[in-house]
């Protein structure tokens, strides 16, 4: 009793997985209740949007961490040996980091429909590849910034040196010692705090993309997300009975049962959004980040 | 060329650290170099060696920026081919790799036969304990000070065998040695100076030993003496606001 009450503690004061696993739980709650309630076509559209969501938002994570690291780890080395090139990156970094990553996602998802209607992207893999590769360009300065600050934080330690001095390669240090040893505690929360930034994005440009945009270009044609299938007429009604639901228990029933697929959308975006928060902070206390 | 020598300028944003000129190391012999603590020696030693980052100081060697000092081929072979061991040996061992690992590491990668020379440095020490110190991660407790400036020694000394086994003389590597010895007893201090100095009259090795254990002098005087036309004493003093190099008389210090 006493060891499973030091567990139970222990797992409570660990908040990034307690979110975890609220998280997984409540996905798997919704889904369910999701099978009995909803009808087939909407739920078959719910959890191809939340797969496609899920599946973009990771690829942004993996193309930004390796931009990040890559990008990171090349500007310290130009800032010691290439003075010139190094401030030529830094500079358009700076435009790109200027750049209201909002404008600049949407700009990537015009390129994105110009490249549909030209047939050059055709299957959907494709299309959320490069949602993710645009939304990460416009996240990754985040990773550059935390691998900079590391490097430039060990590189000031005795041992960097003392490594130097042993013959060890300048890269080897600062990839396996410095970044992969000594970061990756840092990297990790960075990667879900980045998951959370890309679904937020993302669904947000999303949304947008298809109230804006004609019909005969959005909808149809992009990969359905949480953020496009939120912006369809049904979904939109669903989420107006919410407004409802405080006026009676009768619509407030209805919304469990009748606006299954615009509530369930909404709280999929927000109970994903509030969970990777939670995580991301559980994470930074657990490592003292 | 059986000199080297430089001119080094070091300032941080508020002050001037060290200005020396005309700092003179022989090549193929050994400079031990005196002075008194904070005087600048680790500072000019670490500038020689290209260890200095040119964003924290700023620093000029023979009137030129220090990146382009560390661009020059002969401080690339300065670096290459010699070693340097920190004066502080507790914040210099990484703590995320065992000992062992560590004298592997890089260049010391060429051979893995360092219990000899492990068991030449504990001197009388058993063998099991010296395997069990090599799987240790070095914390600031464990092991103990003496116990990782010795590690840092045995680098060195490999070091110096690889070296020397495939360069021989040409070799234009320095080994700079800063305060090695401060964290041994005496005992110690003096089996690490007879591996040193055994060394030393193979090969003849470009070094520089920085101390301010004065009573160093009596120890290689005393049972070095064969040696010491191959070595040079060296003091550095504080002179009118600029640092002094001046040859240091032995003799004249042991009366």
């Amino acid at each position: 009793m006493g060891n499973g009450g030091s567990l139970s503690g222990s797992f409570y004061n660990q908040k990034d997985r307690l979110w975890l696993v609220i998280w997984v739980s409540g996905i798997i709650g919704l889904g369910l209740w999701d099978a009995l309630f909803l009808n087939q076509p909407a739920f078959t559209l719910v959890r191809a949007a939340f797969g496609n969501t899920v599946v973009a938002g990771c690829l942004a994570v993996v193309l930004s961490i390796g931009f990040g690291w890559l990008l990171g780890v090349a500007l310290h080395f130009l800032e010691t040996r290439r003075r010139p090139v190094y401030l030529a990156v830094t500079f358009i970094l700076n435009i790109l980091r200027s750049i209201p990553q909002i404008v600049g996602i949407l700009v990537g998802y015009i390129v994105l429909t110009v490249l549909i209607e030209n047939e050059v992207l055709q299957s959907r893999f494709a299309q959320l590849a490069w949602m993710a590769f645009v939304i990460s360009l416009f996240v990754f300065l985040e990773v550059v910034d935390l691998v900079r600050g590391r490097i430039n934080h060990f590189s000031k330690l005795d041992f960097f040196h003392a490594m130097l001095c042993c013959g060890i390669k300048e890269h080897r240090i600062i990839n396996r010692e410095i970044l992969w040893k000594n970061t990756r505690a840092h990297l990790f929360q960075k990667m879900v705090s980045i998951f959370g930034i890309a679904i937020f994005l993302q669904c947000s440009i999303d949304f947008i993309v298809s109230v804006g945009l004609s019909t005969d270009v959005s909808l149809s044609n992009f990969p359905v997300t949480l953020g496009n299938l939120l912006s369809r007429l049904d979904s939109k009604q669903d989420i107006l009975a919410i407004g409802k639901a405080f006026t009676g228990l009768t619509d407030a029933q209805a919304l469990l049962f009748q606006h299954l697929q615009g509530v369930s959308i909404a709280v999929l975006i927000v109970f994903t959004l509030l969970c990777v928060y939670k995580i991301s902070n559980g994470l930074v206390s657990r490592f003292n980040l | 060329m059986s000199e080297l020598s430089f001119d080094i300028r070091i300032a941080s944003v508020k002050r001037l650290l060290v200005d020396v000129r005309n700092f003179r190391l022989s090549i193929h012999r050994m400079t031990v170099l005196f002075g008194e603590s904070g005087i600048g020696k680790s500072l000019i030693s670490r500038s020689i060696y290209g260890l200095l980052d040119p964003g924290e100081f700023t620093v000029t060697v023979d009137g030129r920026p220090y990146e382009d000092y560390l661009e020059r081929i002969e401080t690339r072979e300065i670096r290459k081919h010699g070693f340097f061991v920190f004066q502080e040996p507790s914040s210099h061992l990484n703590p995320l790799l065992p000992l062992g690992i560590q004298l592997r590491e890089g260049d010391l990668s060429a051979s893995s036969d360092e219990l000899d020379l492990l068991k030449n440095l504990w001197d009388k020490t058993e063998t099991r304990k010296i395997e069990n110190l090599l799987e240790v991660y070095p914390k600031p407790y464990r092991p103990s000070g003496g116990e990782k400036q010795r590690m840092f020694l045995a680098m060195a000394l490999k070091k110096i065998d690889l070296t020397l086994e495939s360069h021989r003389k040409e070799s234009q590597g320095i080994f700079i040695f800063d305060e090695p010895t401060g964290s041994l007893d005496n005992h110690f201090r003096d089996v690490f100076l007879s591996l040193l100095l055994r060394r030393f009259q193979e090969h003849h090795f470009t070094t520089l030993l920085i101390t301010h254990d004065y009573s160093m002098v009596s120890e290689i005087t005393g049972k070095h003496k064969n040696l010491l036309d191959l070595i040079s004493f060296k003091e550095l003093s504080l002179h009118e606001e600029k640092l002094d190099l001046k040859d240091f008389q032995p003799e004249v210090y042991l009366g």
